[in-house]
């Protein structure tokens, strides 16, 4: 267990308590990856909304392999080239083989990473992700993005917000409604952090295959605890605003400075990606 | 407020220890303070609390400054009323767990059957009653299991709750003491307490573990210690009907040994909650 991966802050009246009700995103994301932590109403609901999905529920289960293989890159990319040795990863979703701390400190056994996300299953696993190396750090916070204040001075009990830290987002802006302001939030968020920290974002695409991915939505959000709102190109990119994108820009994730051996780059996948660097 | 039970049992033991003191016999208290020899009794054991009858024996043994207040303070804390003497139908078992559980520095439980009820689901407990219900008539209600049960889970979450070390039995996780649809939600909620804050420590202890001398447990039990160092260290023993509450240190000292000896065979935190989801995710949820 890292120095000071001693569990979470629960300010809540309880334990929060796995609902079955209805679908939820991370259990539908972890049914689509071939997981286990999912219930029937996951299941249904991701089966009857990915249907109607470019190339249906192959396609997606593909297209969500290729969205964990990029957060390998983006991770690799700002530990080996940009030097980065913190991480903030908010909406986490169920650990895997290669989460953002195994990634982080196979090239820096130094790195200190906190993850964040507002789902109990999430919370249920989160020892998994505190097995941080002993020369750095893992903490897990169960928060949500929309009350960013105790996330981030929770955060700022393992990282040092006067050197750079990376927060990447990965499938978490796109649950955002305009009314809840995200880009009020990243700026807040950022805002925090020193000159030299990054930005790193995927979100669903609304102007790639469109028809489809608005037939997938419209059947899954009202099955869903969290309702999906599709963004363009421009609108990722303005999310960046006042920061300077990394080369390639605004892509869809095969293009993502992709590996030798990174799956799909000839393919159309509805998601844009981008990572942006704070000066 | 801490265990009315634990501080009526200190109370009983100070005022042994005053009357050892002052070298009198019972009947001696009992007549310089105008009470039978058995009221004398009741009190040293802890069967009563009667705040005017320990005023007249400090008198009478003339007892006053610190351990005036000291004990005073005591017979006071040892009438208390806790919230689930209030909490209708959470049955005298519970009741008895609540009690004990107040303002207690330290739990240790071992559990062989069911999961800790500090730790159970709502819907797990409204199976379980259904389920003694088919045995018998029950001595609660499934409200009331709820209120109490929510009560002291509450107790595990304030400023300054104890620290909560838990040893589960695999046959615990693995014999379904609920629909498995039920128990699979439910080891979720397990991994999830555990792994929130305030810490609770889990081992399971696996069904092919090896003790210290083969000393394996006949019975579920907790040991409860208290923050005061006069206050004694509590152990409940959890039986079929009804439950066995030790507090001599010669009948504590042994189940101290026995849950080190579990630990010590048991796995890991991290292993147990890795068992405890490997479980969860082999039920079918349907």
């Amino acid at each position: 267990m890292a120095d000071s991966g001693t569990g979470t802050n629960l300010d809540t009246d309880g334990w929060p308590e796995i609902d079955t009700s209805v679908a939820h995103v991370t259990r539908v994301y972890d049914y689509l990856l071939g997981g286990k932590a999912n219930f029937e109403v996951d299941r249904v609901a991701a089966e009857h909304a990915y249907a109607a999905w470019p190339g249906g529920l192959d396609g997606v289960r593909a297209d969500a392999r290729a969205h964990r293989a990029l957060l390998g890159r983006v991770v690799r990319y700002l530990a080996g080239q940009q030097g980065i040795r913190q991480f903030l990863d908010i909406g986490t979703g169920i650990p895997s083989q290669n989460n953002t701390h195994q990634v982080a400190q196979a090239v820096a056994p130094e790195s200190r990473i906190v993850y964040v996300d507002y789902d109990p299953i999430v919370l249920a696993h989160a020892h998994k992700l505190l097995t941080s190396a002993p020369e750095g750090a893992c903490d897990y916070i169960f928060g949500d993005l929309r009350d960013p204040e105790p996330i981030l001075r929770k955060a700022g009990e393992t990282l040092d917000f006067g050197k750079p830290v990376a927060v990447m987002l990965f499938g978490v802006l796109h649950f955002f409604a305009p009314s809840e302001h995200p880009e009020a939030i990243i700026t807040r968020v950022m805002g925090t952090l020193a000159p030299g920290s990054y930005l790193a974002m995927s979100h669903l695409a609304k102007d790639v295959h469109g028809d489809e991915l608005t037939e997938t939505f419209n059947r899954l959000n009202p099955q869903m605890s969290e309702s999906v709102v599709l963004r363009t190109m421009p609108e990722v990119a303005r999310f960046f605003d006042g920061l300077d994108l990394v080369d390639p820009g605004v892509v869809q994730l095969p293009q993502w400075r992709p590996d030798p051996d990174t799956e799909g780059t000839q393919r159309s996948l509805p998601m844009w990606c981008a990572v942006g660097r704070q000066s | 407020m801490i265990s009315p039970y634990v501080r009526r049992l200190r109370l009983g033991a100070e005022l042994r220890a005053l009357r050892a003191e002052a070298g009198l016999t019972h009947e001696q208290v009992a007549k310089r303070i105008g009470e039978s020899r058995a009221q004398i009794s009741r009190l040293e054991n802890g069967h009563i609390v009667d705040q005017a009858d320990v005023m007249k024996i400090l008198d009478a043994l003339g007892v006053d400054g610190e351990r005036w207040t000291q004990i005073v303070t005591i017979a006071r804390e040892a009438g208390e009323r806790g919230w689930w003497e209030s909490t209708r139908g959470m049955g005298d078992r519970q009741a008895l767990y609540a009690n004990l559980e107040a303002g207690a520095s330290e739990i240790r439980e071992y559990q062989q059957t069911f999961i800790p009820g500090l730790l159970q689901t709502q819907e797990f407990v409204r199976s379980r009653a259904s389920s003694d219900a088919t045995l018998g008539p029950p001595a609660a209600t499934v409200d009331g299991v709820l209120a109490g049960n929510t009560g002291r889970q509450r107790m595990l979450r304030r400023p300054g709750a104890p620290g909560y070390d838990v040893i589960v039995d695999e046959v615990a996780i693995r014999r379904l003491a609920a629909p498995p649809q039920v128990v699979r939600k439910q080891l979720y909620h397990l991994a999830t307490a555990c792994n929130g804050k305030p810490a609770i420590t889990l081992r399971i202890l696996p069904v092919d573990a090896r003790l210290d001398s083969f000393t394996v447990p006949r019975c579920a039990f907790s040991i409860y210690a208290y923050p005061d160092p006069g206050d004694p260290a509590v152990v409940a023993i959890d039986t079929v009907t009804s439950d066995l509450v030790l507090t001599e240190p010669s009948e504590v000292a042994p189940y101290e040994e026995l849950y080190s000896r579990l630990c010590d065979a048991a796995l890991s935190p991290a292993d147990s909650l890795d068992l405890v989801i490997e479980v969860a995710t082999e039920l079918p949820d349907v």
